[in-house]
């Protein structure tokens, strides 16, 4: 496909607000400083693409217009999408979609979700509930970790993956947040410290989890003479796929293999060009420590998961660095802005001017990849260095 | 500020209503696609298989395999394959030794149309 400019970002710290601050404040923030950092004015944009899981979060119905009349926004085409924790990046693949069709030269993208301040906890746990078959599955009761727990056991069965394996990606991934200023929970903690945490829904224990976030972030995509320098020093998406699986788990063939992502991965690289192999950086949708390594294997990151991620491979100083930001295990997750913000990141690692932990050699091509539901609807971009 | 809000939704089923009030009976009411002959529980009205769009019904003796569980500090569910099913389903477990294999259906005990797996017994699903 040709390339779309991704021509600036930005986000709000991942957290939970205490600060008296509000959504619609977090939106506008990233807003304005992701304009900062492409160089562009308000009327430069064309269209404005919001992500946004759930009007429960926020009890705003149609937030986008709502959005975008806060940012001053008018006479624009305006949406929003929603894929579950997808749906930042199908956003931003929508945002993308609009530039190659030629309706608009600078897309803005605004992801952003009030999961942990708003609502209480188990309010929140029982409206996720929801994100899967409200008529079966979600009908038993079963919450988010109970079902990904079962989806880790049958790819733990398969592969023999264990529970200290799920526990060094924790550690891993919440000890790379220590150098992401933005993250909701950089933690020095070792493979111990998770298997001790309080059982969550087996093999799951707590420090397994991904929080509960507040935040947002912001893309500005687009392309040609429209743009600064026209974008010759920034990243480029170069390919995208997207693909679904069957919702419920128990009609998939292998329920602990995320065969979505198997196919939106091929997809995104045909549309690159090149191969997975030429990947040398990650982001992927890390919800549970088990969910790393199912995206690696699915994604076809390796052929030998288990003895990579036991040398190393995947850590900062391995051959592929995966969730440098600490992913949603340690940047956090406020849903509609996970996605916008793991394609900030890998944007910002390629044009060399990430904030957080960076690999020993600048990278050239990175994926990124997220996914709702139980990777149902599964989003995987390419982006490549300037 | 805090504001609250109470949602009375009223579910409606519609072409999946047989399977509805099958289980909130505890009986497993799967279909059957007239095409290719997949069977489905929990039910489909469109064959994921061959995709034909005509189904029969068909109850199942309710008996189920464990292939995977999990359990919290409060509740315990599982992935497993209702005899006579080609696909598989999500149960909450009710009363079920973590040694047992096997479980059947048993009526849900809360206001909804989960389904639930009680011990395998003569008598399941009659008691709460």
């Amino acid at each position: 496909m040709d390339p779309v400019i991704i021509a600036g970002g930005a986000m709000t710290p991942f957290n939970r607000r205490k600060d008296g601050s509000s959504w619609r404040d977090w939106a506008r923030q990233a807003f304005e400083a992701a304009l900062a950092d492409a160089n562009l004015e308000r009327p430069d944009i064309d269209s404005l693409v919001v992500a946004s899981e759930s009007d429960f979060f926020t009890l705003q119905l149609n937030p986008a217009s709502v959005l975008a009349d806060d940012l001053a926004l008018f006479g624009k085409p305006v949406m929003r999408v929603e894929g579950g924790g997808a749906s930042g990046h199908l956003a931003v693949q929508a945002a993308v979609m609009q530039v190659l069709s030629g309706q608009a030269a600078r897309v803005a993208v605004l992801g952003v979700e009030a999961l942990a301040a708003h609502l209480p906890g188990a309010t929140v746990s029982t409206l996720y509930g929801l994100s899967f078959d409200a008529w079966t599955d979600g009908m038993t009761g079963i919450d988010s970790t109970a079902l990904y727990a079962l989806s880790a056991l049958a790819f733990q069965e398969r592969t023999g993956a264990s529970e200290s394996d799920f526990a060094a990606v924790a550690v891993r991934n919440r000890d790379n947040a220590c150098d992401n200023k933005f993250a909701h929970l950089p933690l020095e903690i070792s493979v111990q410290d998770v298997l001790s945490s309080p059982m969550i829904s087996a093999p799951y224990h707590r420090l397994d989890c991904s929080p509960l976030s507040d935040g947002a972030a912001c893309l500005i995509v687009g392309r040609g003479v429209g743009l600064p320098h026209a974008g010759r020093d920034r990243a480029r998406l170069v390919g995208m796929g997207a693909a679904n699986d069957r919702v419920r788990l128990g009609e998939r063939t292998d329920p602990g293999y995320f065969g979505a992502k198997q196919i939106a991965a091929a997809r995104a690289i045909a549309a690159a060009g090149g191969a997975l192999s030429d990947i040398d950086i990650a982001e992927v949708y890390d919800s549970y420590s088990g969910a790393q390594l199912q995206a690696i294997e699915a994604l076809g990151l390796s052929d030998q998961l288990l003895a990579d991620e036991r040398a190393g491979r995947f850590a900062a100083l391995g051959s592929l660095p995966v969730n440098l930001s600490g992913g949603l295990l340690g940047q956090g997750a406020p849903v509609g802005a996970t996605g916008v913000a793991q394609v900030l990141t890998i944007a910002r690692q390629l044009e060399g001017r990430y904030w957080g932990r960076r690999p020993d050699r600048t990278p050239r091509r990175g994926l990124v990849d997220t996914h709702g539901g139980i990777a149902t609807l599964c989003a995987v971009s390419i982006v490549e260095a300037p | 500020m805090k504001r609250q809000m109470v949602l009375d939704y009223t579910l409606v089923f519609g072409a999946l209503a047989p399977y509805a009030e099958a289980v909130r009976a505890g009986e497993a009411l799967a279909s059957v696609c007239q095409h290719c002959g997949h069977t489905a529980f929990p039910a489909r009205i469109v064959c994921p298989q061959c995709t034909g769009n005509v189904i029969a019904w068909k109850k199942l003796s309710g008996r189920a395999r464990i292939l995977q569980r999990t359990a919290g500090p409060e509740q315990a569910f599982a992935l497993v394959q209702f005899d006579g099913a080609e696909t598989r389903s999500i149960v909450r477990l009710h009363a079920i030794d973590p040694h047992l294999s096997h479980g059947r259906l048993i009526a849900p005990h809360d206001e909804l149309i989960g389904l639930w797996l009680g011990a395998d017994a003569p008598d399941a699903g009659k008691e709460d």
